[in-house]
């Protein structure tokens, strides 16, 4: 096959799953829309949370930037009257500084050092939210939040159009990190991510580029918190612990972060095996505990290795699997 | 503050101390000779006070062969994870770093379905009575861990400077190609240090067993203060991991008394994210690099 | 000979300055001085050729020049005027001081003429807003030209939608000075550049270095192979246990008794051949 036709392909691909995406709501059941909603809303975290894993480290407050989004939306929607919609963005707003200022206070850290202090601040700020019952409702959290308004006609606090909205919300933010991706910029967080020596030889000023990425990724970390919290009309500070973290660290491990679409791949088949497990909640979290020990023993490359060795398979039968080089 | 409730606080930090000192020093000691963190450490701790709980409090055992089978337990699962997850890793950081993750979910799954999750398991404590110490009731089960405590950090930095196998963790942890040139047996010298990490976590954890509610949230609720007393002892350093305790001891049990545990917490990561910057090796690790 | 001194505007006057001076400059790592007050004058265009046994410092220095260490004490000046000492090495990149690394230093998992396009980006005026009006698609495209034209000077021309984990070594190497030129460096740093190679490919290299050399660009070299170093340098200086041992052009070098010590003589220098 050539490469046209691959992607000829693979466009062909992407439109029948949105396609899909959109018949979807009415057929299924009322509680797989919410489902698909928080499916949209980890497809979110683990891309945005992909841009800045791969230029800087492993990071285990983005679960956090993503809580503060959705606090921040909420209190401008409740306390401040400010409706849904200018919300949701100014509390990704308000996530990204946030995301920027715990970013430049470690930028230059790497290894134990870093991920303890962001595990740290992590629970700090969480801390924060349990404390301070004024103004962030302490353990039970901010309630009657308000729900999007009528617009044209359509309730967007009904399930379905707001579906559509969480669906276009996912795929912009998808064509904005796949254009970053593939453009200069995307390039150069690519480099410092293959060799950081390399790349600042060649004066890329590497703290700048990782509090760009730092910006970007945790914008649509705080728009997606803002997407859960009028849904859910409520935020509760145990959404964003550290056992959310661990979960999301897992979707994107085991679906790799090598190309744009490991964590696509990672949610996927990690979420619906989430999902598809609760009846056996109780043992769930040891089996995704004993996934990702697996993966990072087995199959380095995550899922997206796996699928990447099977389509260049696929495309050229004849010739034997590529062999690593070292 | 009376003087009653300061010498009890007092008496309570000491013992706070004594147990994150267990904690934190099989922590970094593991951390010196592999280059990598444990985050699963904390439930080593809540594996030895689950052994306990279940051989003393379910099972009848006496006291003292329940925490000394909470310690062997602490040694076979550090041993364990050192074959097990370390090894085969090769010291690749941030996959060490996501599989202890992903190793406390398992740990916890497995305590909360062999005794049950959720409620608060209270255990009796043999040692019931209170006694005075310059006329401030305390209870003495708390300060159990102390005599222990210290008895096993001297014990180790005497095992450190004077043993064989002492100096030679202490080799790999300078610098572990030359130590292998010396003929060292890196894997030996990583299992050591596991099984002592474990094996000091799990004591701890059984002494404590009578004081914490033991239930599958305990080794999380642990590992962070842990993390912050090896970040500001500095990662490697016995020494600096025991004074390193001894202060956050104090902050940590002083606060909690006058404020809460809430806050207590935050002022201890308030402290790490003032080391860090300042002097990211702690106060006696060693620089690298 | 030595070849002559070219001038050098400052302040609208034309004046004859070194375009990079090391003074006095040292580096301890604990204990141990790499480096110990070492002086060094080198002048715009010209091959200069840093040479002396194992640990005389010579990586180093380089590491120091290019921004990867800071110096214990002393100073680097650039251009007569500008201290580069305590800059980091993305700032020093841009002001026209590129190096090139001891290892195999290129971007595995791209290709070749990505791998030079990636470092063209020093000169690409990027804005993320841009990213997504187009507007960066016209630099991009003379980058890419740029890009191109450095990857045939370099003889890898037909190689250069080959991913660069594919290239045999010494075509790797000659990527990775691709990669530095692509930055348009007034000084190049080649950290020991024939490493590893063959006696062809290392010819070629040289080769490579002379055209790089008819671009005006000044060259530092760090090598092991003396033959290469006396056949393309005009003037070397000899490093031993940190400091300047002694200088001169490449005749009165091979000859000097005190570089033959230096290096044990355990080899002839000039031929290689062992001496015992």
């Amino acid at each position: 096959m050539s490469r046209t036709n691959t992607q000829k392909f693979g466009t062909g691909v992407i439109t029948a799953v949105i396609l899909g995406l959109c018949i979807f709501p009415f057929f299924a059941k009322p509680y797989l829309v919410e489902v698909a909603m928080i499916f949209f809303i980890w497809i979110i975290l683990a891309q945005s949370y992909r841009l800045i894993v791969t230029i800087h480290d492993w990071q285990l407050y983005h679960i956090v930037i993503y809580g503060v989004g959705a606090y921040a939306s909420g209190m401008f929607a409740k306390n401040l009257g400010i409706p849904v919609f200018v919300a949701i963005p100014l509390g990704g707003v308000v996530a990204s500084l946030f995301g920027v200022l715990v970013t430049s206070i470690l930028l230059r850290s790497t290894g134990w050092g870093f991920y303890i202090a962001t595990y740290g601040l992590a629970e700090l700020v969480r801390l924060t939210w349990l404390k301070f019952r004024n103004p962030f409702g302490g353990s039970t959290g901010i309630i009657n939040i308000p729900y999007p308004p009528v617009i044209g006609g359509i309730d967007f606090g009904d399930a379905i159009p707001y579906y559509f909205f969480n669906l276009i919300v996912m795929l912009a933010i998808l064509y904005m990190l796949f254009r970053i991706e593939k453009s200069q910029i995307g390039d150069a967080f690519k480099a410092v991510s293959m060799d950081p020596e390399l790349a600042a030889s060649t004066g890329i000023n590497i703290p700048r580029y990782r509090l760009l990425a730092c910006a970007i990724g945790s914008f649509f970390a705080g728009v997606a918190g803002g997407l859960l919290v009028h849904r859910l009309g409520a935020v509760d500070p145990k959404l964003f612990n550290i056992t959310s973290m661990l979960y999301l660290l897992i979707w994107v491990v085991v679906g790799g972060t090598n190309t744009f679409w490991g964590p696509i791949i990672g949610v996927t088949v990690m979420y619906t095996l989430f999902e598809l497990s609760r009846p056996l909640i109780q043992l769930r979290p040891a089996f995704f505990g004993l996934a990702m020990v697996l993966v990072l023993l087995f199959l380095p490359g995550g899922l997206e290795g796996l699928f990447s060795k099977l389509i260049g398979q696929w495309r050229n039968p004849n010739k034997p699997p590529a062999t690593e080089t070292e | 503050m009376t003087s009653q409730l300061f010498i009890q606080t007092v008496a309570n930090a000491i013992a706070a101390s004594s147990m994150y000192a267990l904690i934190a020093v099989g922590l970094t000691l593991a951390f010196g000779v592999m280059q990598m963190a444990n985050l699963a450490h904390g439930h080593f701790f809540m594996m030895g006070a689950y052994t306990v709980y279940a051989l003393y409090a379910l099972g009848g055992w006496p006291f003292w062969a329940a925490v000394a089978a909470a310690l062997v337990v602490g040694v076979v699962i550090g041993l364990a994870v050192e074959r097990g997850i370390f090894r085969p890793l090769q010291g690749d950081v941030v996959a060490g770093f996501i599989a202890t993750a992903g190793l406390m979910f398992v740990f916890e799954v497995f305590v909360g379905e062999m005794w049950g999750w959720g409620h608060m398991r209270t255990i009796p404590s043999p040692y019931m009575r209170p006694f005075k110490i310059l006329g401030a009731s305390v209870a003495f089960q708390r300060m159990l861990v102390i005599p222990f405590a210290v008895a096993c950090i001297g014990g180790l930095m005497i095992f450190m400077r004077w043993s064989g196998p002492g100096r030679a963790l202490r080799a790999v942890a300078q610098d572990p190609e030359a130590a292998s040139l010396q003929g060292i047996n890196i894997n030996r010298m990583t299992a050591l240090a596991l099984g002592i990490a474990g094996g000091l976590a799990g004591l701890a954890g059984g002494l404590m067993s009578t004081i914490y509610a033991v239930t599958p949230a305990l080794g999380g609720h642990l590992i962070l203060p842990a993390l912050i007393v090896v970040i500001v002892g500095g990662m490697g350093s016995i020494r600096g991991v025991t004074l390193a305790s001894i202060i956050m001891g104090f902050v940590m049990t002083f606060v909690t008394t006058l404020v809460d545990g809430v806050t207590a917490l935050m002022v201890s990561v308030a402290v790490m994210a003032l080391v860090l910057p300042i002097r990211p090796q702690g106060l006696m690790g060693h620089v690298t690099n | 000979m030595y070849k002559p001194i070219t001038p050098y505007r400052i302040r609208g006057e034309t004046r004859v300055v070194p375009i990079l001076e090391v003074k006095t400059l040292s580096r301890y790592f604990g204990g141990l001085a790499a480096l110990k007050n070492l002086n060094l004058t080198i002048e715009k265009g010209e091959i200069r050729g840093i040479i002396g046994p194992n640990g005389a410092g010579k990586t180093t220095l380089f590491n120091v020049i290019s921004g990867v260490y800071r110096p214990t004490s002393g100073q680097i000046v650039y251009m007569g005027g500008k201290r580069i000492d305590r800059l980091s090495s993305s700032k020093i990149a841009k002001m026209g001081i590129v190096r090139t690394f001891q290892r195999t230093a290129i971007y595995h998992d791209f290709s070749v003429l990505k791998n030079v396009t990636i470092a063209r980006h020093l000169h690409a005026k990027e804005n993320i807003f841009g990213v997504f009006a187009g507007t960066v698609k016209k630099l991009e495209r003379k980058n890419q030209a740029k890009a191109l034209e450095i990857v045939e000077f370099m003889g890898l021309g037909h190689l250069k939608e080959e991913s660069a984990s594919n290239l045999p070594h010494g075509h790797q190497r000659a990527l990775g000075v691709a990669i530095a030129l692509a930055c348009e460096p007034e000084v190049l740093l080649l950290d020991e550049p024939l490493t590893g190679m063959t006696p062809t490919e290392k010819a070629h290299m040289i080769d490579l270095i002379r055209k790089i050399h008819e671009q005006d660009i000044t060259i530092l070299i760090v090598e092991h192979d003396m033959r290469s170093v006396m056949e393309v340098c005009d003037y070397i200086s000899v490093l031993d246990f940190g400091t300047l041992l002694v200088e001169g052009p490449p005749a009165e070098i091979q000859n000097d008794e005190n570089v033959i010590t230096a290096y044990l003589g355990t080899e002839d220098i000039i031929t290689g051949h062992s001496l015992s």
